[in-house]
């Protein structure tokens, strides 16, 4: 079982003050310390953005893989060895432009991986962009006469892709962000923590004063199993009316689960050698 | 409004101006020891903390507002914010 | 019936079967090849088809021959037209004395066929209603007739049909013995006099196997121990997913279908970080999206297979059609400088073996190899005896599973290669696609980027000296002409060069590392050198210079879709060899 001093790499994070990232990194260490989770059992995938970073500061087993590509990164990785818990690390440029089409396709097959969105509606490693999740209107150095582009609702988009476990949670809420990725990583299927945070630097409009006026948790009694009222929370997005928790959650099988290769061990704990291969090249006479 | 509260940790004298706190929690995730939020989404420091003088000091240099301050005992000298 | 390479003393026989897109005319031509290997003899079989499902012009031609066959022949001996194209584009093909069968039913128009070629008039639709068949049986029936045309066993086809279709039911397989001895006893007693003997059965003829390059690629990740595959559908080379996809239960590998080509290959290098051996495979237009994967898994070093099964470009180019236009595209592929191990094979048989030594290679280098072969391995089929796998040895480098003290995954080494280890072992480290220090912390320091840009490039320079072999030479050592060449041409200049004493063929099959000292002293002793190869810019013949700094004068280039033919390549050949005066080369269709 880590400590958290266990989890300390020689490099300290290098983010902007009051980034989210910092929260974000606090609640993975502090569900790490109490679940157990290290370089036996773990693996994070990180993409390119300021969230990539992370991989620096955790002493867990990573792979820090290129914009907009990890998610099937960890797919190879879950496949290969599915007793690990897979983490994705990804920002909303990361998983929602480049990586849009994988983040679908991963949500669609159900595979058992942990999805973090730093979702901080902005490009901040480059210096400010709209992103995907950048308001109608945004003002920045890509759009300064304000963006003509509709968000994506990141939970929305989860949710209709066919993802079985999908929440929102804040950033600086660390203890109720560290709950939130427990309860992702338990999950059998494919989980995705959109997590809003501020970049403090150039996110002018998201920050922390926005969200803590603005969220709410979803009570008790939020029926998490009724997808359609799961879509219908998911679009809520005004002044007081946005939803942190869990907005879904079902059980449909995992994609592992439904692979007879991985029934009874990993993928890599097959043995290599193929001995007997004539009765396969029987089939070609 | 009371008086912000400095705590003694090692060689330091550490205070959270209050009224800064915007709630961003940095300082939390970098010296969990020592800072905490309370229900205000406010900063407040535990006196039980043993952390690094060091840390601590990357702890307030997280703090997007400056809202921690921290004297050398020794000196009396303010070294965070400079 | 004369056989068709009159040069050749080798005897081959061909056999052409054409029809629409849709009639089958692959399925029949393969049965007809099983006869043939399972009667003692060898195969090379050539499939033109267009990027259609249904309608588009379908031919496979089937050489046969006691000896080994190793291409297609521009001659055929006995063409099966199941539709009026067949006959207006092959009947130029039938000299006299070769034979054209078809069904009468389908009133095909035969007057441009030469007169002294022997007419088979064999009813397939209405045998094979009586024999209670779907339509489709009529190609049942062809090859029944066929059999018996060149005095082939009729006990040899029906036994195939059982093993072809012994999973679709009884029923299947009796209606479909009943359209083959429909189709034989039709010839039998209608063509008795016409009987050959070119498919007469060959004793104790070792058995053998039938496999295009898609599937021989396949084997050969099986029997190297793969792990996991993500392939993305693409021609040519959609069958080594169905291949790998039908037999993945029963070995213990995933195969799984991707999105997109960018998901293909950081799938393959994830599951290969996670320390499964890993492959993909995709065509010219694949690997363009499959690029930036390319130089990730050198930066992190991590092993990965590549396939790059080629076909006419650039874009859409000629889906079906064969071509080596990405030989640069392989060599250069990516941003930045990374050791790429970059093979080509020359036949399905080396595809195989270079599929098995590509999961050593880059489990030993730790780095991404790209084997690269075109439409024509990916889609032809040749006969081998059965691959013989029991020299192969799974070797998967420095590579541990177990906690090490103090262990360092990027320390550099002597020859390039650090001790690899996977995620769960206990091991910290990060495979980091920013440039990274010995843990794989990201870094921009001067001194970490240098140790590791040498590090990971000392690594090729290991490779060379170690594992690459030299290239082969065939034919005799002194000669008056050196063919330079690489990939599926092979077969034909094999076929070509037969009968010349002075001529021989270097073939190349390591391209990076690329053999440069061995390929110099060969080329600088040739009289004269000529570079064939299926591309409009001969990259070969730049890399060779690039290379070696010689230039290579003479080239005979292809860029139709079309395979070279063994005659195309002996008019050139005549012509440099001052046999024949230098007229203009006629321009093959």
């Amino acid at each position: 079982m880590p400590t958290l001093a266990d989890l300390s790499t020689p490099c300290s994070p290098n983010w902007c003050p009051g980034c989210g990232d910092f929260a974000i990194w606090a609640a993975l260490k502090n569900a790490m310390v109490r679940q157990g989770w290290d370089n036996t059992n773990s693996v994070l995938v990180a993409g390119i953005g300021c969230h990539g970073h992370i991989i620096n500061f955790i002493k867990l087993t990573s792979f820090e893989g290129l914009h907009g590509r990890a998610i099937p990164v960890a797919t190879g990785i879950k496949l290969a060895n599915h007793r690990l818990n897979v983490f994705v690390s990804t920002g909303d440029g990361d998983c929602l432009a480049e990586g849009g089409n994988h983040f679908v396709h991963a949500c669609r097959r159900n595979h058992d991986l942990t999805i973090l969105i730093h979702d901080n509606a902005i490009y901040g490693l480059t210096t400010g962009q709209t992103s995907p999740t950048s308001p109608h209107g945004f003002h920045s150095k890509s759009t300064p006469a304000g963006n003509i582009d509709e968000p994506i609702s990141p939970v929305t988009l989860a949710i209709a892709s066919g993802a079985t476990f999908v929440a929102r949670g804040y950033a600086s809420d660390i203890p109720k962000l560290t709950e939130l990725i427990i309860q992702a990583n338990d999950h059998q299927g494919l989980s995705v923590v959109d997590i809003l945070q501020p970049c403090v630097t150039f996110n002018k409009d998201y920050t922390h004063e926005f969200f803590q006026k603005n969220t709410y948790y979803l009570g008790n009694n939020y029926d998490r199993t009724n997808r359609e009222a799961a879509f219908k929370k998911s679009l809520e997005w005004d002044a007081q009316k946005i939803a942190l928790g869990i907005f879904y959650e079902s059980n449909k099988p995992s994609y592992e689960s439904q692979l007879p290769q991985l029934a009874e061990k990993p993928l890599i704990e097959n043995p290599l050698a193929r001995i007997e291969m004539n009765d396969l090249f029987k089939h070609f006479s | 409004m009371a008086e912000d509260k400095v705590v003694q940790i090692g060689k330091y004298k550490v205070k959270v101006i209050r009224d800064l706190c915007i709630g961003a929690a940095s300082c939390v995730a970098v010296s969990p020891d020592t800072f905490q939020l309370d229900s205000e989404n406010k900063a407040i420091i535990k006196e039980t903390s043993k952390d690094a003088e060091d840390n601590i000091m990357l702890a307030a240099q997280s703090c997007p507002t400056k809202a921690i301050v921290i004297v050398d005992n020794e000196t009396g000298e303010q070294v965070w914010p400079v | 019936m004369k056989t068709s390479n009159g040069v050749n003393k080798q005897k081959i026989f061909s056999l052409k079967i054409g029809g629409y897109a849709g009639q089958g005319v692959k399925a029949a031509g393969l049965m007809f090849a099983k006869v043939a290997t399972r009667s003692g003899f060898n195969i090379y079989d050539y499939i033109e088809y267009p990027s259609l499902i249904r309608g588009g012009h379908n031919v496979i031609q089937i050489c046969v021959s006691s000896e080994t066959v190793t291409a297609p022949s521009q001659k055929t001996d006995l063409l099966i037209a199941f539709n009026q194209d067949t006959v207006n584009k092959h009947a130029s093909e039938l000299l006299p004395g070769a034979g054209l069968m078809f069904d009468e039913a389908d009133k095909l128009d035969i007057s441009k066929v030469n007169k002294k070629v022997e007419i088979y008039r064999v009813p397939f639709a209405e045998l094979t209603r009586e024999s209670g068949g779907k339509k489709l049986m009529g190609n049942t029936v062809a090859i029944g007739a066929t059999i018996a045309l060149l005095g082939g066993d009729l006990e040899i086809l029906k036994n195939l049909i059982t093993d072809e279709f012994k999973n679709k039911g009884a029923g299947v397989v009796a209606a479909d013995h009943k359209a083959a001895e429909s189709g034989y006893n039709y010839v039998k007693e209608n063509f008795s006099k016409n009987v050959k003997k070119n498919l007469a059965l060959q004793k104790n003829a070792p058995a053998k196997m039938i496999v295009t390059g898609n599937e021989a690629v396949a084997l050969g990740a099986i029997a190297a121990g793969l792990e996991f595959a993500a392939i993305y559908p693409m021609s040519p080379i959609t069958n080594i997913l169905h291949t790998l996809a039908a037999y993945q239960e029963k070995f213990g590998y995933i195969y799984k279908q991707p999105e997109d080509e960018i998901s293909a290959i950081n799938m393959a290098i994830g599951a290969s970080f996670a320390g499964a051996r890993s492959m993909t495979a995709t065509s010219g237009g694949g690997f363009c999206l499959m690029t930036e994967g390319f130089g990730l898994a050198g930066m992190t070093e991590t092993p990965v297979v590549i396939i790059n099964g080629m076909r006419g470009g650039p874009a859409t180019g000629l889906p079906t059609w064969s071509e080596q236009g990405d030989l640069r595209f392989a060599l250069h592929a990516h941003q930045g400088d990374f050791p790429r191990i970059v093979l080509a094979a020359g036949d399905a048989k080396e595809a195989f073996d270079l599929t098995m030594q590509a999961f050593n290679l880059a489990d030993k280098y730790q780095t991404p190899v790209a084997l690269l072969i075109d439409k024509n391995i990916c889609e032809n089929d040749q006969s081998f005896p059965f691959f013989d796998i029991s020299s192969y040895r799974i070797d998967r480098g420095k590579f541990i599973t177990k906690k090490q003290d103090a262990y360092q995954r990027y320390a550099p080494t002597k020859d390039g290669i650090s001790v690899r280890t996977v995620p769960g072992s206990g091991n910290h480290f990060i495979a980091n696609s920013d440039e990274h220090d010995l843990i794989g912390y990201s870094t921009e320091e001067i001194s970490d980027r240098n140790v590791q840009m040498e590090k990971r490039m000392l690594k090729l320079k290991t490779c060379a000296g170690q594992d690459m072999p030299a290239p082969i030479i065939f034919g005799p050592a002194k000669a008056d002409l050196t063919i330079v060449s690489w990939g599926s041409n092979k077969g034909s200049i094999l076929e070509a060069i037969k009968n010349y004493k002075n001529v021989n063929f270097l073939h190349l099959t390591w391209l990076s590392p690329f053999p440069t000292e061995v390929v110099k002293k060969i080329l600088s002793r040739a009289k004269k050198v000529i570079d064939i190869e299926a591309n409009y810019s001969a990259q070969l013949r730049g890399l060779i210079k690039e290379q070696t700094g010689l230039e290579i004068k003479d080239t005979l280039l292809k860029y139709d879709g079309r395979p070279f033919s063994p005659e195309e390549i002996r008019e050139k050949i005549d012509i440099l060899t001052k046999v024949r005066n230098r007229t203009k080369i006629r321009n093959r269709t």
